[in-house]
């Protein structure tokens, strides 16, 4: 691959990544229906550079409710957990535990933390890459915790979004970052936790 | 060998990349996220080794991209005192090139000439 290719650059796994990604597709579509309701199922591009490309309905028109459609599609869900590429870190979807920003509720302040994850909180922001915006902390289930901050690029309307999951005790059990395009469909997801 | 002991040297594995890209992304990938400590730093001279390479063309763009991925966020990496800002950014362009700019001879020297040789 010609050095300064952007996108998802390829390396030896691209040989066999989309033939694994279609028995991924094949399988999900076979077990759980027809592809999820915010718009195309996710499918390797033509060139194989992208793991995964979804559109959406751009009625919404705001970076929040685009990325929330997808975390909230439960067949999305059951997706994510089959189709991890560890190699990479890149998976096709969101990790289960993600919670969906419709479904989310009030977000919380910092000071409602246990000592545990607050801790944790305070580690998760001074790792957080220089430009992040204010995190966002909502609860999830049993407990846990959910932090996330975007990552403004340098293309207007670009940005990541480092997503962090904790449990009640303080402990992360997932970290994830997701990288979105100025017309906000989603480049990749990168697991970097577990 | 002590859990710290072993979880520092993959960590140094990787950020001096000791071993091959696969085996140290695949090593850290295995430890813990957490970290009250930074247990290894990050410096100047790290990424001269790299670049060089990457501009010798012993590693690729998109190996620079999933080096700097792993080490991004990392709890258990610092980076070099006096240079964590410059770092973090290096590290950042480096782990989204679709958000800033793609990885280049160019950006290569760039940073090299930023980080002033380490």
């Amino acid at each position: 691959m010609p050095r300064g290719t952007n996108w998802i650059a390829s390396t030896s796994f691209t040989r066999w990544l989309p033939g694994l990604l279609a028995v991924i597709v094949g399988l999900s579509l076979t077990i759980f229906g027809p592809p999820p309701a915010f718009g195309a199922s996710p499918t390797p591009s033509a060139t194989g550079d992208v793991l995964a490309s979804y559109s959406y309905d751009t009625a919404s028109n705001t970076r929040e409710s685009t990325v929330a459609a997808a975390f909230g599609d439960a067949r999305a869900r059951s997706f994510a957990a089959t189709s991890s590429v560890v190699s990479t870190g890149e998976v096709s979807a969101f990790p289960v535990d993600f919670v969906a920003a419709e479904t989310a509720g009030t977000a919380l302040d910092a000071s409602e933390l246990g000592a545990g994850q607050a801790s944790n909180y305070a580690r998760y922001v001074k790792k957080l890459p220089s430009g992040a915006q204010d995190p966002v902390i909502t609860r999830g289930a049993d407990g846990a915790v959910q932090f996330s901050a975007d990552v403004p690029g340098r293309v207007p309307g670009s940005y990541a979004a480092y997503t962090k999951i904790v449990d009640s005790s303080g402990t992360t059990t997932d970290y994830f970052k997701t990288t979105v395009a100025p017309d906000g469909s989603i480049v990749h997801i990168k697991i970097k936790f577990p | 060998m002590s859990e710290t002991r072993r979880r520092r040297d993959a960590l140094i594995d990787l950020i001096e990349l000791r071993s091959s890209l696969d085996a140290a992304i695949a090593a850290v990938r295995g430890l813990p996220w957490d970290s009250d400590v930074d247990l290894v730093f990050l410096t100047r001279a790290n990424v001269d080794v790299l670049l060089q390479r990457y501009l010798r063309g012993e590693l690729s763009a998109a190996d620079l991209e999933r080096w700097a991925d792993a080490v991004e966020s990392r709890e258990d990496i610092g980076s070099e005192h006096g240079y964590e800002e410059l770092l973090r950014a290096f590290v950042f362009e480096t782990a989204n090139p679709v958000l800033a700019e793609p990885i280049s001879d160019g950006f290569a020297r760039r940073w090299l000439e930023r980080l002033g040789g380490g």
